[in-house]
């Protein structure tokens, strides 16, 4: 749906609440996926997805334009992960390496998990990059996005992030192929 | 004998690993989020909204309560303040004084009634009235009053 209509009905307040609604049916699989790749456990990303979408509703009025509803609502959706990863080793006084093998243990004590042997080695694999790096991996090999866009959302520069990616694929096919 | 080739792992490449997310969610779960996600925004808009509603009296009692304390207030801080007689004669100076009663047409005996002397100001007068005696002045009040000198 074009981002010009759903802001038109959310705009209207006759049809606020149905364009809101629309909005969120529109993206909360990509968000959630988004959200999910980061803090691994289904409880935590539903927590976040929803604090991002009440984000979005009470910011949607000064929404400026200047990039897309997506772009937007991605970002919104960025900062809430790296918010919460980060609180999670402040709370409870964890080094990097605990909240690693935290997620880790998520990944290994998942019943739920869909993907083969090499699958689960990634994503365990991925668990040991900085949290950034990893967030532009994901949206660079998963999401397949283009470097451009994730630039406005990360802000930071179209080069950096193509080094960023360059390290991170060196440093996981290294993890594997060594594990 | 093992075979050297065994220890050489071969690399890993990720282009060639086929794109999969693992994870999975809950039966009806996107189904159900936009629901949860509306009935939690109806009740942060209707927390934004005062508990308590103003009656439409108290809409108009309050502004002229407001009015009426600051009047009172007007009031009370424009009260003329009490006068201090003695702190404007105390203003006015001794010679200003004397001359003031040296041009009334007041007696020396009306001022005497006028003014409330006590013991010591009546002791201080006649002292001063006794300096500026001359000795004859004197010795004729001795002479008609002999028990003067005696009393004071």
């Amino acid at each position: 749906m074009e981002d010009k209509y759903l802001l038109e009905k959310i705009r209207n307040s006759d049809s606020r609440n149905y364009g809101f609604n629309l909005l969120v049916r529109d993206y909360q699989e990509r968000i959630y996926w988004h959200i999910r790749k980061m803090v691994i456990d289904h409880d935590d990303a539903d927590d976040l997805v929803q604090e991002v979408f009440i984000k979005v509703w009470k910011g949607i009025d000064k929404f400026r334009e200047d990039a897309s509803l997506f772009t937007w609502i991605y970002k919104i959706a960025t900062n809430e992960c790296l918010t919460f990863l980060t609180k999670k080793k402040r709370r409870f006084f964890l080094p990097l390496t605990d909240v690693e093998s935290e997620l880790a243990t998520k990944v290994d004590t998942n019943s739920q998990l869909d993907g083969n042997d090499i699958q689960l080695k990634l994503q365990k694999a991925l668990l040991k990059l900085p949290d950034k790096q990893r967030l532009v991996f994901n949206m660079k090999y998963f999401d397949e996005m283009k470097y451009e866009e994730i630039a406005l959302i990360t802000e930071t520069s179209v080069g950096a992030l193509k080094a960023s990616y360059h390290h991170a694929v060196k440093k996981i096919e290294e993890i594997i192929t060594h594990d | 004998m093992k075979n050297k080739k065994d220890h050489i792992k071969t690399p890993f490449n990720l282009d060639k690993l086929d794109k999969k997310v693992i994870y999975t969610v809950p039966n009806d779960y996107f189904s159900q989020l936009p629901g949860i996600i509306q009935s939690r925004v109806t009740e942060s808009v209707n927390s934004t909204k005062p508990a308590v509603s103003w009656s439409f009296g108290l809409k108009y009692a309050l502004p002229i309560a407001a009015m009426f304390i600051v009047v009172i207030y007007l009031v009370i801080s424009y009260q003329p303040k009490s006068i201090d007689v003695q702190a404007m004669l105390d203003d006015v100076s001794t010679e200003e004084l004397i001359a003031y009663l040296e041009e009334s047409e007041l007696s020396t005996d009306e001022l005497l009634s006028i003014i409330n002397l006590d013991e010591f100001d009546v002791d201080g007068l006649i002292e001063e009235d006794i300096e500026l005696l001359n000795d004859n002045e004197w010795d004729e009040i001795l002479e008609a009053y002999p028990d003067f000198e005696n009393e004071i």
